[in-house]
C-alpha cells in the first residue's frame, strides 16, 4: 500500500515551446497539508490541471492516491475521490446554491449530509440565492463545501483564499485544518501567501520555472535554513571564504548576513574566529526561504 | 443530474427557439391563413430554416459551460468544476448533446404540429400519418446540422460555433441547391419539395445520408473532447 497520495517524476510540460514543468519531482505524503508555492507561473497551476487530469503532460509519470495518470480525463475514479478547488471558484451561472448542491451530491456515493449542513451553517450561504448574486467570499466557501462534502480522501485547492478579506481566509484556514485532523484528508493547496502556508502547511514545496527547488517538511525546513548575522567592527574591504553550506551573502555596511542551510555551528564559528566579530544566529521564516530561492538569480 | 444541468442551461434558449417557431405560424395566420400552395412553400422554408438555426442554437458549447442566453467569449470557468466531476468526457458530451437534440426535435414538433392544424390547406392535402412522418423525416434530416454543430462547438468557443455552423448549413444549402442533388438525398428538401406531406412517403435516401453525416460529426465530436485541453 502506498502511502504517497500524489507521487510525480519527472513531469513535463511545455506551453508554445515554453516550459512550464520541466522535471518536477514531488512525494505528497497520505494525510499533510502540502503547501504549493511559487511566483505566478511558476507551474502552479499546469501541475494541478495535470494532477486533475485536465492536461496532459509531455513526459514523467504521475500518481493520485496510487492510481496513474495517463491521458486526459483519466480515471474518473481518481475524481471520485478527489475534491477539487478551482483557482476562479466560477459555478454554473444558471444554478442557484440548491441546484449546486443536488448537481454536486448525485455523483458522489459517499457525500457527507452531516459536512453538507455544517459547513451550510457555518458559512451562512443561501440555499435559493443564484450563483452570480455570490460574493467571491461566498463562492469560495460555497467551492470549499462541495469539495470536503464530496468524502474526498484528498483535495486539491488552487490559490482557495485568494480575492477573500482576511477574516473569510482565517476562518477557512481554520476549518481546513480542523478538517484534515478530523477527517484525515491530505490537503494539497497552491498558494502565494506565503503566511497562510505557513499558518496550516506541514509540508511544502516551492515550484520555480516549473521545478520544485525545495521540498519537505516545513519544520524541516525551517530547521535546517538558519541566518548568521555577523557584524564587523569596521566594514570588510575583501570577501571572506565562507565554509561550504552558505546559500547567499548580503552585506549592508558592518553587517554580513549568511543564509545557511548546512553547516551552521561550523559556520559560526569561522565568523566568530574572524577578528572583533559579533555573531548572531537566527531562525528564517518561510517567506525568507522562499524569496532565497525564488528570486531572479 | 446532468440532464438538469442541460435543462437548466438550455431552457431559456428553447422557449426563445420556440418562439420563434410560433411565431412564423402566427405570421402565416395574421397574414389570413395559406391562400396558395406558393404561400404554404414559403412557410415550409421558413419552418426549415427555424429547423436548422435550432439546432444549432440549442447544440450547447460541448462539454463547455454554455451561457443560459446570451452567447459569451471565452472559456467559463466552471467547464473545470465540470471536468472535476468523476464523469467521462464522452458521456458528458453525450448527454449534453442527446438533450439539446431532444429540445431541437421538440421545436419542429411543435412547429409541424401547429401548422397541420391550423392550416387547411396543408391539412387537406395531407393525412395525420403524413404529419408525423415529417415530423420523423424532420428530426433524422435536422440531426446532421445538429451535430455538425455539436463538432464545431468542441472547437470554437460559442461565438463562432454559432457563425461557424452557419456558415456551414449555409454553404451547405447553396451548394446542394446548385449542385442540383437528387431530391431523395437532399437533407434540406424535408420540408419543401421531399416533404412527406407533397410525396406521402418518407425521404428515406435524405435521412440515411443525413443520419450517417450525424454519427460521423459526432464520432468526431467524441474524439476532439477527449483529447482537446480545455
Amino acid at each position: 500500500m502506498n502511502d504517497l497520495a500524489i507521487e510525480t517524476v519527472g513531469l513535463r510540460r511545455s506551453f508554445h515551446g515554453r516550459p512550464a514543468l520541466a522535471g518536477l519531482d514531488m512525494r505528497v505524503p497520505l494525510g499533510s497539508i502540502w503547501g504549493f508555492i511559487g511566483r505566478n507561473g511558476a507551474g502552479k497551476t499546469t501541475t494541478i490541471k495535470i494532477l486533475m487530469g485536465m492536461l496532459k503532460p509531455d513526459g514523467g509519470s504521475a500518481h493520485v492516491l496510487g492510481m496513474p495518470l495517463g491521458c486526459l480525463g483519466s480515471p474518473t475514479e481518481i475524481r471520485q475521490r478527489v475534491g477539487f478547488v478551482t483557482e476562479d471558484k466560477e459555478l454554473y451561472p444558471y444554478m442557484t446554491i440548491q441546484q449546486v448542491l443536488r448537481f454536486t451530491r448525485s455523483f458522489f456515493p459517499n457525500w457527507r449530509d452531516d459536512l453538507e449542513q455544517r459547513y451550510l451553517r457555518m458559512f451562512e450561504l443561501p440555499l435559493r440565492k443564484k450563483i452570480p448574486d455570490l460574493s467571491k467570499g461566498m463562492r469560495s466557501k460555497l467551492m470549499l463545501l462541495l469539495a470536503m462534502s464530496r468524502g474526498a480522501e484528498l483535495l486539491i485547492l488552487d490559490e482557495p483564499t485568494d480575492g477573500l478579506d482576511p477574516v473569510t481566509v482565517e476562518e477557512m484556514l481554520r476549518e481546513l485544518v480542523s478538517f484534515s485532523a478530523t477527517e484525515g484528508t491530505t490537503i494539497f493547496f497552491s498558494s502565494h501567501h506565503l503566511n497562510e502556508v505557513e499558518q496550516i502547511a506541514d509540508h511544502i514545496m516551492i515550484l520555480d520555472r516549473g521545478r520544485g527547488v525545495i521540498s519537505g517538511s516545513l519544520d524541516d525546513l525551517k530547521g535546517r535554513y538558519q541566518r548568521v548575522n555577523i557584524v564587523f567592527q569596521e566594514e570588510p574591504v575583501s570577501p571572506i571564504q565562507w565554509l561550504d553550506g552558505v546559500e547567499r551573502v548580503t552585506q549592508d555596511g558592518r553587517m554580513v548576513s549568511l543564509f545557511a542551510s548546512k553547516n551552521v555551528t561550523a559556520l559560526v564559528d569561522q565568523a566568530k574566529s574572524l577578528p572583533g566579530t559579533r555573531v548572531e544566529l537566527t531562525t528564517v521564516t518561510l517567506k525568507e526561504i522562499f524569496l532565497e530561492h525564488a528570486r531572479e538569480k | 443530474m446532468l440532464w438538469m444541468k442541460a435543462w437548466l442551461e438550455t431552457r431559456w434558449r428553447f422557449f426563445f427557439i420556440l418562439a420563434i417557431g410560433l411565431l412564423t405560424i402566427v405570421m402565416g395566420e395574421q397574414g389570413g391563413g395559406l391562400g396558395s400552395i406558393e404561400h404554404a412553400h414559403t412557410l415550409m422554408v421558413m419552418q426549415s430554416a427555424v429547423s436548422i438555426f435550432a439546432t444549432i442554437y440549442l447544440a450547447g458549447a460541448g462539454i463547455r459551460t454554455q451561457s443560459p442566453f446570451r452567447v459569451k467569449a471565452g472559456l467559463h470557468g466552471s467547464t473545470l468544476f465540470t471536468l472535476s466531476m468523476p464523469v467521462s468526457r464522452p458521456r458528458l458530451l453525450a448527454t449534453r448533446a442527446a438533450f439539446g437534440l431532444m429540445e431541437a426535435a421538440g421545436v419542429v414538433a411543435v412547429m409541424i404540429v401547429c401548422a397541420w392544424s391550423l392550416f387547411p390547406l396543408v391539412r387537406g392535402n395531407s393525412t395525420f400519418i403524413d404529419m408525423l412522418k415529417l415530423l420523423l423525416s424532420a428530426v433524422a434530416c435536422i440531426s446532421c446540422f445538429y451535430c455538425v454543430s455539436v463538432m464545431v462547438s468542441t472547437v470554437l468557443e460559442e461565438t463562432w460555433q454559432v457563425y461557424g455552423s452557419l456558415c456551414i448549413s449555409g454553404v451547405a444549402w447553396f451548394a446542394s441547391d446548385r449542385l442540383g442533388l437528387p431530391s431523395s438525398l437532399n437533407v434540406f428538401g424535408f420540408m419543401t419539395g421531399g416533404s412527406p406531406l407533397v410525396t406521402h412517403s418518407f425521404p428515406l435516401g435524405a435521412m440515411a445520408v443525413s443520419l450517417v453525416a450525424s454519427v460521423c460529426f459526432f464520432l468526431i465530436a467524441l474524439v476532439i473532447v477527449t483529447t482537446y485541453e480545455y
